[in-house]
């Protein structure tokens, strides 16, 4: 049984590989028309989505993108072995090597918006139920205008951009952006620019990541 | 009307939610047969309070961050 982590092009760095990979496997690569897939073998291996493990395949992951272009392949990914991995290199070929083209001398930013005031909250002077209920729809509008803001702004600077559900209850905005290497310093002073508009929120920008949200072609 | 604050995660928390939330929902799917079913995606994010508490990022008392906020993509009131 083989785990695989993610989609490269070879050769390999050799101190991307010098990491274990999970249960402390050893790397392994295996290369077919340009592409190159790094695995680890395992006897037996049941890749619960713990979060050490999902932190050992994003770091095994990170120490690819440190050295080259990468694809970072979803959590959990195993096979029955090296046979099988090479059939699905060839007939993802074509996709594959399109998607190591796109995030290719990119980078991918994650920003996160959060409300610092819980949206049930009223703000002075909404002494009435009606007050209230307005005050809020002001708000929700406010935040929707600032965040359509925020967002143009950041994708006018990247490649590719995504808004990702919101799930953390004081998110306004969770987006990722596929930025140029040269252009990330540009994003970064962009995003500290719009910090704080609307007042009561953060933005935090985060990565950068392995192209996760931008490894598969959009539709 | 009392407005209610909310203590938002820290930059280290937000990470680790971002980690999770990518390479469990986004990625390179290579093949179809590899799925991980939505009860074990909702137990890395139960265990992830667990980390995060582990970590030590979060403060005591009254500074201790609202880990509903961290449960990314689920429940969202």
């Amino acid at each position: 049984m083989i785990y695989v982590y993610a989609i490269s092009e070879p050769p390999v760095p050799a101190p991307a590989l010098r990491r274990r990979g999970l249960g402390g496997a050893t790397l392994r690569t295996l290369a077919r028309d340009g592409l190159v897939a790094v695995y680890s073998r395992h006897r037996s291996l049941h890749p619960h989505p713990q979060p050490d493990l999902v932190l050992h395949h994003e770091r095994v992951v990170e120490a690819i993108m440190a050295t080259g272009v990468v694809l970072p392949l979803r959590f959990g990914t195993q096979l029955a072995g090296e046979d099988r991995l090479g059939d699905l290199l060839a007939a993802r070929h074509d996709e594959l090597t399109r998607s190591l083209e796109r995030v290719r001398g990119r980078t991918e930013l994650g920003v996160r918006v959060m409300t610092m005031r819980s949206f049930p909250g009223g703000e002075a002077g909404e002494s009435t139920g009606r007050d209230y209920l307005l005050g809020r729809v002001r708000r929700h509008r406010r935040h929707e205008e600032a965040v359509r803001d925020v967002h143009a702004a950041l994708g006018a600077l990247s490649a590719a951009s995504c808004i990702r559900p919101p799930g953390t209850a004081p998110a306004i905005l969770v987006a990722a952006y596929l930025v140029d290497d040269g252009r990330v310093a540009e994003f970064r002073r962009q995003a500290d620019q719009l910090a704080g508009r609307p007042p009561g929120t953060r933005l935090m920008v985060t990565g950068p990541w392995p192209p996760y949200s931008f490894a598969t072609e959009q539709r | 009307m009392t407005e209610r604050a909310v203590v938002l995660p820290t930059e280290r928390e937000v990470s680790l939610v971002e980690v999770l939330d990518r390479a469990l929902g986004a990625g390179v799917v290579l093949t179809g047969d590899v799925t991980i079913s939505l009860a074990d995606v909702d137990l890395v994010y139960l265990s992830l309070r667990v980390l995060v508490g582990s970590v030590g990022t979060i403060g005591s008392g009254s500074d201790v961050v609202d880990t509903d906020a961290l449960s990314l993509g689920r429940g969202e009131p």
